[in-house]
């Protein structure tokens, strides 16, 4: 048993990264991982350790329940793989950031206060940008930018919203779905719906995630939203407007990504799909509807987190990322071919991977509450089968012409272990549900998932969804194009608005400037003879002073003297 | 892919569809929610996903579809 926080750890090992040299540098990106999770697997549930802050006001910045055990293993488990995918990496700060990332989403994860939640947060946020930054492209430093904003503005929401909280005596982080539905509420869920990528909030992942490091990009497709999912899970569970949210989360991103040309693109839009079916999981409420968003959460971090090794994997040894500029990956790449298609067919839900025994827990969930909602998210799966294991599989693995992709430089082995870890963990899972299911956070009755009518149901609808694929195929290759999201509003119209209101700003600060000048000329014309002013005749042109002009002659106080000398001398002759 | 190879993978689906459907008459019930008729799963997996081909590949993409350098004259690089 350790009372160290794992947060904590990666955290100060990401400090050590920044500062090793290269060599020991690899060492510390997986020994970080590893004592963070040794120190999570050594935390038992019940763990609740604080510390007196400001104002004896006590942070809990280490709890540990069911659902946080889950989250955390996972957490660390991912920060491991991605650690060993990105040891290769020779940059500093991005080793830095990609552990102080990690770090601060099992700090979110255990917080069981307001403040130290909102404090490792906000220093997901502060952390991840750089993952983007440190690509070091026109285009990954315009996104960042963009990335931070939202992140900022959905920070600020949710900051607002605990300060209001605590103000009201509500220190520990709670289920508000029972609570009024105040500002607070509504400041704290839009913070959250801006990291679960929540439309209109949707659009910074499809736009920064791609444009990310390839070894960054892992970390990133495994934290911010799943950490938001989990804060979902604590605060919102049971609100079941979430339930329609998921559904048009789930089917909107799956359309996304099936018109998607960038590999990595199509994984982003891919993300909120997924995030869609745990949100409307959350919305249910039930045991079974929150152990699925869970679960889900889990198998996804690992699975997606396994499809952006593979496609980073491609970008590194080809140097494309277009789908439609490449293809026959399975000649070039067999290993990555290999763990590909577990990633895809775990995330396609077919037996015997991970995602047959995590995603019908989400999807099954919902029909006790609508069977549209059902039906939606059934749709929506096969959405995720017909872009992941289909499009990509065939247009990038499997086609026969490579439209002239070569191979410009091998895999490092590092990132080969992890893409084999991560598809070991995808098999493993799938073939021993049991493995997942011990740690289920809500108490449902035991489940089987391997039943002959999930099975058949499975191979019916996803292999009758092969045939209208086969039918479109010559024009379901994706166009070089780029497809507009939400974050048009702000980079379209308002950029717009930004550039209109500043070019107004500037028209009126020359005015301002251009009447300043009138005024000042006109004072100063006023004021550079002050004499003109005593007898002021206002239109007559004025003179610059002139000193001689007003001097008085000498004449003046001589006659005056005289006549006051006189007139004193008359003054006491006549009186004596 | 060639035509060959394309209506090799009809018939095998095929077969497969009918298998299932011979396995659901034969009493493997697959729907606990609600009762639907069988096959219910073979017709909704072609549908569904003519669905989102026609809503993404035709509808969105008409709308929503633009040149990769849409984005560029609106921002500044600095």
């Amino acid at each position: 048993m350790s009372n160290l926080h794992p947060g904590i750890i990666l955290m100060l090992m990401g400090f050590i990264a920044a500062i090793v040299p290269k060599a020991l540098r690899r060492v510390v990106l997986v020994l970080g991982p590893v004592l963070a999770l040794g120190a999570m697997l050594t935390l038992p549930v019940g763990t609740d350790l604080s510390t007196t802050f400001m104002n004896d006001y006590t942070l809990h910045y280490l709890y540990v329940d069911k659902l946080a055990y889950i989250f955390g293993f996972v957490f660390a488990v991912i920060a491991l793989i991605g650690g060993i995918y990105a040891c290769h990496n020779e940059n500093r700060m991005e080793a830095l950031c990609a552990l102080g990332y990690a770090g601060g989403a099992l700090g979110v994860t255990f917080a069981k206060d307001w403040l130290t939640l909102i404090f490792f947060w906000e220093s997901m946020a502060v952390t991840s940008v750089f993952l983007v930054w440190c690509n070091h492209t026109p285009e990954s430093r315009k996104a960042a930018f963009r990335y931070i904003l939202v992140h900022m503005l959905g920070g600020n929401f949710l900051l607002a919203g605990i300060f209001m909280k605590v103000s009201q005596g509500d220190f520990l982080v709670s289920n508000l779905v029972a609570g009024p539905h105040d500002l607070a509420f509504w400041a704290i869920f839009l913070g959250v719906a801006v990291n679960t990528a929540i439309p209109p909030f949707n659009g910074w992942i499809a736009d920064a995630y791609p444009e990310s490091t390839l070894t960054g990009g892992v970390f990133m497709c495994s934290f911010t939203t799943k950490v938001a999912v989990y804060s979902l899970i604590r605060i919102f569970a049971g609100w079941d407007i979430l339930v329609w949210v998921g559904c048009f989360m789930a089917l909107n991103s799956a359309c996304f990504a099936v018109m998607e040309n960038n590999m990595r693109k199509l994984l982003s839009h891919h993300i909120s799909s997924q995030v869609g079916f745990m949100v409307a999981a959350i919305g249910v409420g039930s045991a079974l509807g929150l152990n699925g968003a869970a679960t889900l959460a889990f198998s996804n971090i690992v699975y997606k987190g396994l499809l952006f090794m593979c496609t980073g994997a491609i970008i590194y040894a080809t140097g494309i990322k277009r789908i439609n500029e490449i293809g026959n990956v399975k000649k070039k790449l067999p290993l990555v071919t290999l763990c590909f298609f577990i990633a895809a067919l775990s995330i396609g839900g077919i037996p015997p991977f991970f995602g047959f025994v995590t995603k019908p827990l989400a999807i099954e969930s919902t029909a006790a509450f609508s069977s549209w909602a059902y039906t939606l998210l059934e749709v929506a799966s096969i959405g995720t089968f017909l872009s992941i294991p289909l499009k990509m599989g065939w247009f990038i693995f499997l086609r026969p012409e490579d439209k002239g992709a070569t191979v410009e430089r091998p895999v490092p082995i590092n990132m080969q272990i992890a893409m084999v870890l991560a598809a070991g963990l995808c098999i493993m899972y799938g073939l021993f549900p049991n493995m997942i299911y011990q740690y289920l956070p809500y108490d449902m009755p035991a489940r089987a998932p391997y039943t002959a009518s999930g099975v058949l149901m499975t191979i019916e609808m996803y292999g009758m969804a092969m045939i209208p694929f086969l039918m479109y195929l010559p024009k379901m290759e994706p166009h070089t194009a780029i497809s507009l999201d939400t974050d048009w509003f702000y980079r379209k119209p308002f950029a717009y608005l930004v550039s209109l209101v500043s070019h107004a700003l500037c028209a009126l600060c020359a005015a301002l400037g251009q009447a300043w000048y009138v005024l000042y000329k006109e004072f100063m014309g006023l004021t550079e003879n002050p004499m003109e002013l005593l007898d002021a005749r206002p239109f007559r042109k004025r003179a610059r002073y002139n000193p001689e002009n007003y001097r008085t002659s000498i004449a003046d106080p001589i006659m005056i003297t005289l006549t006051v000398l006189v007139s004193s001398a008359a003054y006491f002759l006549f009186k004596l | 892919m060639d035509k060959l190879n394309k209506k090799t993978l009809y018939i095998l689906i095929g077969i497969v569809m009918v298998a299932c459907l011979g396995a659901e008459m034969a009493g493997i019930h697959l729907h606990q929610h609600w009762p639907l008729p069988y096959g219910y799963d073979i017709f909704f997996g072609f549908v569904g996903c003519w669905f989102l081909i026609i809503m993404a590949k035709i509808i969105m993409s008409f709308f929503l579809l633009r040149p990769e350098n849409y984005y560029d004259g609106g921002e500044q690089d600095e």
